[in-house]
Order: structure tokens, then C-alpha cells, then sequence
């Protein structure tokens, strides 16, 4: 008997693909002492996530645990007949799922939800659970835990049902609680307060918690001990202070060196930056306003204002963020500035032309000057053309040169944003997320735009692949003296990228200003707690 | 908003859409059959008298007037609308009976076969399903997957015969035609429920294993219940609202697409009554029979539409969203995120 709780040796996973095997997890070691906060980090494909749900041994349906041994207080998990295994599960063990938005069973309410887990492992009767089910609701910070009870999951925001799910999972007074990226899908502030929610109930009732993410910033505020994986493998453990803050193995100095929460100062380009009249704004937009008509099943269409009297400029060659929640209308302003979508009043000025109600192929000649990079860069490419012909399209669409000068120019700009050329030819689905992006970057570059709306461009991809991006975005710029209008949620990448930052809520600017200001000395209120929020910086 | 209010709001639309698609098919139907060549009269009375027989002119205007079948073609649709609008849908040219009669006559059959067929073909497929999905084994999960299929693939006459003759030739328990005493009903219906549960079952299996891939059937695991619990309680709600929409085409299938397993177990049926009529030209009857059968497909459509609220919470009639706070008044309190959803959700809404 040690003090340990948890106790991975060698533990391996598999997945079948059609008839190849993939080896996930390649032989691991992990422990997770009584009541210690363990963070297990590492990047997309890392095999994390596989090894969280191997501990419960719940894997996807082609996987399968190969070998290692589990221990958990005393006793091979991985051995145990599968009913013993299911006592075990939210009855001592506790998982705090990923995505709160669809963990929760959307057509049962959330207290009948809590009960099932109460009554299976506590043997509560059920009216005893039913009350234990609204007391937990309210220990996890729900208002009127009560009436939250009889509600259904879509009647709750995000950051409520993952309060929910963690309450869940401490109900039955688990002695591990495994939280796998328990906050990607959240907004930073209220990640924060669902991070504090977990630690306040880890410390009160002395549960171990293993949490399993992307994010070095959660890991460094939060854990004890740090486990960084790659390939399958553990590269680096150790306590979290030696192991984040004194990086001595080369990946995990990487990870740190290029986490945005962590360590962030405005990246400057490698080449000296083309001469910008940096005095004339290339895009100015004046009291924006755009509402949205909701119409619900058997209720009045009711109106709903997303972006309510919202004024920017972006200056030639500068990059102005567009910060805020979800829900707060950058991206419907940043629509607008694009004109993919018409303001219902307020106007758009491209280079002093007023462009808000430009229509047909006055509007289509716009799309020379203005193009959009999206979040998404597995959904903004067409799988079936090649890279070649997806960066060649604008320029075939404008009837600009002859198929051999597109494919020459495709190729010059497949260099502009450093990918090989022998990538010409090749589809998306063969590359990578961040390769995919530079792609779309490329395909936005062809008609040498003046302005770049750039919607999210780096939050699907993993850190150290974030910070190549955001560098190769900062390169082109200096290069070729394009504006840059960046929507992101994350402080992290403005401070890298932004010289000027708006901060919108609620379809409103809460503040604007320089970079530097409003990052150092922010005067808002709801700036400050949003810079607060931010993973990583209570390490600093 | 009052709750007979809301519920009218919601109801209301869905029966007028359901007006719509009746009175659509009648006039549809109406046209197609004055289009279609040759006299119906005349074919009626070919069928009555043989194929040689010379008809008076004024005997033959007198049984047009009579068949609605005189006048102009607008006077003709109005009216038969009108009539059809007092439930009376015309004689029948070929054997003079009124076409409710006859109808009247072979609906109470086919309703139980094609109702027995239904609930024969669903409560299987339900019962195959929840056994593919708590079969210990892959193999026998895969097999049980496989089955159903057959049943589409397998025409209704050679399983009506089969059945036939195990059950009525072999071992003697159940009749093989005539649609008499109550245990004739059982070999059609289940001859019909092979084709209607592997549609159903089809549907069902792919909304199960999407609903099984899902994150909350992860969560109810990880809570630790067994699996015919996570089946009970998680997937089965869950997998229900695409497969009722096929219960509601199955319904509209099964109203007209009796012909064959009639015929086989020379049962009286709306099937048969259809292929006779047409056979006759008999048009009266031909545009009775396609106005019940859309009325039974939309009146299943329409109770499959206001299923859908039952069966699914985030469908019900929503209260009104919560007004966003003033934004400048913020604090983080622990019900911030609260002011999210109000914010979200409205977006996701007028993306609809």
C-alpha cells in the first residue's frame, strides 16, 4: 500500500483502421497520488484522450487496451470483470467529459440525469436522490439549483452543464476524477470559474484529479505534477514547477516556448517591413448595426440586436484584434467588414470608397480586395480539388493569366507561406491542420488583397503549430503591407499578433485602443477580468 | 402567451399544411384521370355488357350526368369538390354501388392488417435492435445487423407463400385465404411486417449507433450503468425522432401498397379494390381510394409532426429568452456564464 491512488504501467493502446492497427498509446507510466492534482498534457494525436478513456476502459469501439496494468487503490482494473468495473466507474471514479454541449443526455432532465448515477451507486431511494441531486447543483454554483433540476440540457448555457457534468462526477464521492480538456469548449472567463469550481471541490472533499488537456496554462495554475505525451509516449513528468517553468527536455521547452498563455510578446517579423502610409486606414467601419430576427417554435419572432453601433479602423499594414466571447458579434462586425453579410445600418469604407451597398459584380470585384480566412481549415477547403487548384481559384475566378501563370503563381505562393512545392498536387485531406491553413492563407493571398479578415484562423491548431502560423502571418504582412482585421477569443494571440485591440460584448466595443495599453493598463472592468481569466498567467 | 395559445401556434400551420396536401391530390388526381384516353363511361359499360355493345347517345349522356362526368371540366372539379366536401365521393360506373360503400366495405381488413403488420414489423425491429446492441459478441451483433435487410430483398409474395405453406398447408394453424374469421388476419400482416420492419429497422439501427458514438451515451457509461440501462434510457429516446419520421412514411406505404399480399391471401382489401377499379376505368372509385390513402398518409405525417415535441424537449414551444444584462453593468459572479446563454443561444437561432 503506497499513496498512491493511480497506477499506470506500460500501458498501451490500439485502434483498428480497416486492417492496419494504430498504436495510440505506445507504453506509458502515470501516477496520480491521493487527493494530488495531475495534469497530463500534450497536442492533438498525443494519445491522451485515449488513455483517459482507457482507465475506465471505455474506449471508441476499434480501440483496445493491449497491455500495462491499472492500478487503482490496490487493484488491477484492467482485470476486473465488467461488472466489478462498472461499480467502480462513478461510483469511485469520476469523468469529467470534453464537450458539455453534448454529454448530457438531451432528452432527460438535468436532475433525473444526476439521480441515475446516486441511485446505482449510493442506493439512495428515489426522493433521497432526488434531493441530494438539487443539493449538489447548488454546490457546484448553480442558482436556483431547484427549478435547474427539472430543466432539460438545452435550457442551460455551456459553462452551467459542464458545472453540471463535474457535479456529476464528484456525486457519489468518487476518490479520482478524471477530467478530460474539461474547458476547450468554453469561453476563457468562464473556464476560469469552472477550473475554480474543480479545485475548490478536489481540496474540499480530498479527490485526486487527473485532468488530461492541450492547455499548458490550465496545467501550470492548476497542477501539482505534469505529464507531457507525444506520440503515444511520455516524454517528460515531474512537478509542475521543474517541469513548465525549468523546462529541461527540448519538446517541452518547445510547448512552453510557444504556448500563447504562457509566454507572450508581439512577434516581429524576419524581414524588415514594406514603407505603409500607416496614417490611412484601409478599412473604417461607422456604427455597424445588425439584428437577427429569433424565431422559436410556438413563440412570437422576437428580435435579437448582434452587433449594436460598432466603429473600427484598420490601418494599412497593421493588425487590429477583434477580442470577445462567444456571442458578443465579432464575428457578425468582422461578416460585415467583409460584406458577406449587409449591415441593416452603417457604413463600410474599403481604402475611403464607401462599399456597404455594393451589390452583384461590383460586390464580386470587392473579393480582389478583401478576403476571409476561416477557423475551420478541414471545412474551408474543397477535398476534391487539389492544392494547387484550390490556390489557383480566386485568380481563375477573376480571369487573371493563362492556366500556366496560375499554376506558377499557385506555386510562388505555396512559397510565400513556406509549404514545399511538391505539396502542388496533393488534396486536403493529406495534410495537416496547420498546412491546411496555410493553404487557405495562400488561396487568400492570390489576388493580393489589401485587406485579410482572419475569423479564428489559429484556435484549431495545436500550440507549437499556432505560433508557426501566427509568424508566418506576421511575415506577410511586413512583405506585402496587408491589413489584417483578426477575430480570436484568446488574449494569448493578441498580445503576439495585435497592434490595436477592440474588445466587443454583447454586440457593443467595450474598449479600444493600442495593443500595448490595453494589454498592460486596461481600463474596463470586463477587459481586465477577461486578461485575469487567461490560463497561465496566475503562474507568472 | 396563453397555453392554448402557444399550442395553437404550433398546431395550426400543420393543419393547414395537411388541407394542402389532401386537396393537392385530389385535383391532381382529378386531371390526371380526364387526361388518361377513352370514355370511362363507355368502359363501364364494356365491363357490364361485354366489349360489343351499341349504346343509345342519350342513355350514354343521361349515365354521364349522372357519373358527374358532364359539363365542362371546371364544372366537373367543382362539382365533385363540393360533394367531396359532404363526404360523398360519387357511383361507382362499374357496379353502381357509392364508392364510400365499397370503400366502407374492405377498410376495417386492410386497417388490421396493415396495422398488425406495423406494430408485427416495429416492436421486432425495436426487440432485434436492443439485442444487437447488448449482444456480448461482435459476431452475433453484426449478424443480427444483417438480418433485415432480407426482408426487403425478399418479395412479399414468395414470403406470403412460404408462409402459407408451413403454416397453413404443414401444420394447419392459421387459414390461408379469405378475410372471414379473425385469425385469417395473421399470415398477411406478418407477410407485410418482413418489408415494413426492415425499412423501420434500417432507420432505427443507424439513429442507435449514432446515438451509442455520442458523447452523453459516454457519460452514462462512465456514470457506470449496465447496458441495458445506458439502451433504456439513453439511446433509445434519443434514437427515436429520425425512426418516427419512417413510421409516418411506413404508414402512407402501408395505406396504399397492399395490392400484392391481398392477392396472394385472396383477402377483400383497398389494394384489391384499386387494381380492380383501374383495371374497370372505373374513375370514381380510382380517385376515392387515392383521396383516403392521402388522407390517411397526411393524417400520419400530420400525428408524426406533433410527435416530435413529445418525444424531443428541445422542440417544445421555448419561453421567451432572458433579456441580455445591460452591458455595462458587468461582474463576475458565478452565474456569469448564465449571461452566455442568453447571448448564444439567440444566434444559433437566427441561423435557422
Amino acid at each position: 500500500m503506497n499513496d498512491n491512488i493511480l497506477e499506470v504501467s506500460d500501458l498501451q493502446v490500439r485502434y483498428r483502421v480497416g486492417r492496419r492497427r494504430i498504436e495510440a498509446v505506445r507504453g506509458i507510466d502515470l501516477a496520480v497520488p491521493r487527493g494530488g492534482i495531475v495534469a497530463l498534457v500534450g497536442e492533438s494525436g498525443s494519445g491522451k484522450s485515449s488513455v483517459s478513456q482507457a482507465l475506465i476502459r471505455r474506449l471508441a469501439g476499434n480501440g483496445e487496451i493491449a497491455a500495462g496494468r491499472v492500478v487503482f487503490d490496490g487493484q488491477d482494473l484492467l482485470k476486473l470483470p465488467m461488472k466489478r468495473m462498472r461499480a467502480i466507474r462513478g461510483g469511485s471514479i469520476g469523468f469529467v467529459p470534453q464537450d458539455p454541449n453534448s454529454s448530457l443526455n438531451p432528452t432527460l432532465r438535468i436532475g433525473e440525469q444526476l439521480v441515475e448515477g446516486l441511485r446505482l451507486h449510493l442506493k439512495l431511494g428515489r426522493e433521497e436522490a432526488t434531493e441530494r441531486a438539487v443539493r449538489i447543483l447548488g454546490d457546484v454554483g448553480l442558482s436556483h439549483p431547484e427549478a435547474r433540476a427539472r430543466q432539460y440540457p438545452h435550457e442551460l448555457s455551456g459553462g452551467m452543464k459542464q458545472r453540471v457534468l463535474i457535479g456529476m462526477a464528484w456525486s457519489c464521492e468518487p476518490q479520482l476524477v478524471i477530467a478530460d480538456e474539461p474547458t476547450s469548449a468554453l469561453d476563457v472567463t468562464v473556464q476560469r470559474l469552472v477550473l475554480d469550481q474543480m479545485q475548490q471541490l478536489a481540496a474540499d472533499r480530498g479527490t485526486a484529479v487527473l485532468m488530461v488537456t492541450h492547455d499548458l496554462g490550465v496545467a501550470a495554475d492548476r497542477a501539482e505534477q505534469v505529464v507531457v505525451m507525444r506520440h503515444g509516449q511520455v516524454v517528460d513528468a515531474g512537478p509542475t514547477a521543474a517541469v513548465l517553468h525549468a523546462p529541461t527536455h527540448e519538446y517541452t521547452r518547445d510547448l512552453v516556448a510557444a504556448a500563447p498563455g504562457l509566454n507572450s510578446v508581439r512577434l516581429t517579423a524576419s524581414a524588415a517591413p514594406v514603407a505603409t502610409e500607416a496614417s490611412h486606414p484601409i478599412l473604417e467601419i461607422r456604427e455597424l448595426r445588425k439584428t437577427f430576427t429569433l424565431r422559436r417554435p410556438g413563440a412570437a419572432p422576437e428580435p435579437f440586436t448582434a452587433v449594436d453601433g460598432v466603429s473600427l479602423a484598420v490601418p494599412a499594414g497593421r493588425t487590429v484584434a477583434l477580442v470577445g466571447e462567444s456571442g458578443s458579434g465579432k464575428t457578425t462586425t468582422a461578416r460585415m467588414a467583409a460584406r458577406i453579410e449587409t449591415p441593416d445600418s452603417g457604413s463600410v469604407l474599403l481604402d475611403g470608397q464607401d462599399v456597404t451597398t455594393l451589390r452583384g459584380e461590383a460586390l464580386r470585384q470587392l473579393r480582389r480586395d478583401v478576403q476571409v480566412v476561416y477557423q475551420n481549415p478541414f471545412g474551408s477547403l474543397d477535398p476534391r480539388m487539389s492544392v494547387a487548384q484550390i490556390i489557383a481559384e480566386p485568380l481563375r475566378a477573376f480571369g487573371l493569366g493563362g492556366r500556366r501563370e496560375q499554376l506558377t503563381e499557385a506555386k510562388r505562393l505555396l512559397d510565400a507561406v513556406q509549404l514545399a512545392e511538391g505539396l502542388a498536387d496533393r488534396r486536403p485531406a493529406e495534410l495537416s491542420g496547420g498546412q491546411r491553413q496555410r493553404v487557405a492563407i495562400a488561396r487568400a493571398l492570390a489576388l493580393s488583397p489589401k485587406l485579410l479578415v482572419l475569423d479564428e484562423p489559429v484556435s484549431a491548431l495545436d500550440v507549437s503549430v499556432q505560433q508557426q502560423v501566427l509568424q508566418l502571418l506576421v511575415d506577410l504582412q511586413a512583405e506585402r503591407g496587408v491589413g489584417y482585421l483578426f477575430i480570436t477569443h484568446d488574449f494569448g494571440v493578441v498580445r503576439q499578433i495585435a497592434d490595436e485591440v477592440v474588445v466587443m460584448r454583447q454586440g457593443r466595443v467595450v474598449e479600444q485602443g493600442p495593443a500595448e495599453r490595453l494589454l498592460s493598463a486596461p481600463e474596463h472592468e470586463y477587459t481586465r477580468a477577461l486578461l485575469e481569466a487567461v490560463p497561465g498567467t496566475a503562474a507568472r | 402567451m396563453t397555453r392554448a395559445g402557444t399550442a395553437l401556434r404550433l398546431v395550426a400551420p400543420k393543419v393547414l399544411q395537411f388541407a394542402f396536401v389532401v386537396w393537392a391530390t385530389y385535383t391532381v388526381t382529378f386531371l390526371l384521370v380526364r387526361v388518361l384516353p377513352g370514355d370511362p363511361v363507355l368502359a363501364a359499360l364494356a365491363v357490364q355488357s361485354g366489349d360489343a355493345t351499341t349504346v343509345d347517345p342519350e342513355q350514354l349522356a343521361a349515365l354521364r350526368e349522372q357519373a358527374g362526368l358532364d359539363g365542362s371540366l371546371l364544372e366537373q372539379y367543382l362539382s365533385q369538390l363540393g360533394a367531396l366536401l359532404t363526404g360523398d365521393l360519387g357511383t361507382s360506373l362499374a357496379t353502381g354501388r357509392t364508392v364510400v360503400d365499397m370503400i366502407a366495405g374492405v377498410v376495417p381488413g386492410s386497417l388490421a392488417v396493415a396495422g398488425l403488420a406495423l406494430v408485427i414489423g416495429v416492436l421486432t425491429s425495436v426487440v432485434l435492435a436492443f439485442l444487437a446492441s447488448i449482444a456480448p459478441w461482435r459476431w452475433l451483433r453484426d449478424l443480427l445487423v444483417q438480418l433485415p435487410p432480407l426482408g426487403v430483398a425478399v418479395p412479399a409474395f414468395v414470403t406470403g407463400l412460404i408462409l402459407i405453406s408451413v403454416f397453413s398447408f404443414s401444420l394447419g394453424l392459421l387459414p390461408a385465404s379469405g378475410s372471414r374469421s379473425g385469425d385469417s388476419v395473421i399470415l398477411p400482416a406478418i407477410t407485410l411486417a418482413f418489408p415494413v420492419g426492415a425499412i423501420f429497422f434500417q432507420v432505427f439501427i443507424t439513429a442507435i449507433r449514432e446515438a451509442e458514438a455520442s458523447g452523453y451515451v459516454f457519460t452514462a457509461e462512465a456514470k457506470g450503468l449496465g447496458r441495458a440501462a445506458v439502451f433504456g434510457r439513453h439511446v433509445l429516446r434519443n434514437a427515436l425522432l429520425p425512426s418516427v419520421t419512417s413510421i409516418g412514411l411506413l404508414i402512407g406505404y402501408l395505406a396504399g401498397g397492399t395490392a400484392v399480399v391481398e392477392t396472394v391471401f385472396s383477402r377483400e382489401g383497398i389494394g384489391r379494390l384499386v387494381v380492380s377499379a383501374v383495371l374497370a376505368r372505373d374513375v370514381s372509385v380510382i380517385q376515392g381510394v387515392i383521396i383516403v390513402v392521402a388522407v390517411v398518409y397526411a393524417l400520419a405525417a400530420l400525428l408524426v409532426d406533433l410527435s416530435y415535441p413529445l418525444i424531443d424537449p428541445r422542440l417544445r414551444p421555448g419561453k421567451a429568452a432572458p433579456k441580455p444584462a445591460a452591458a455595462s453593468t458587468f461582474s463576475i459572479v458565478p452565474e456569469a456564464d448564465a449571461l452566455t446563454s442568453a447571448t448564444t443561444d439567440p444566434k444559433n437561432g437566427a441561423a435557422k
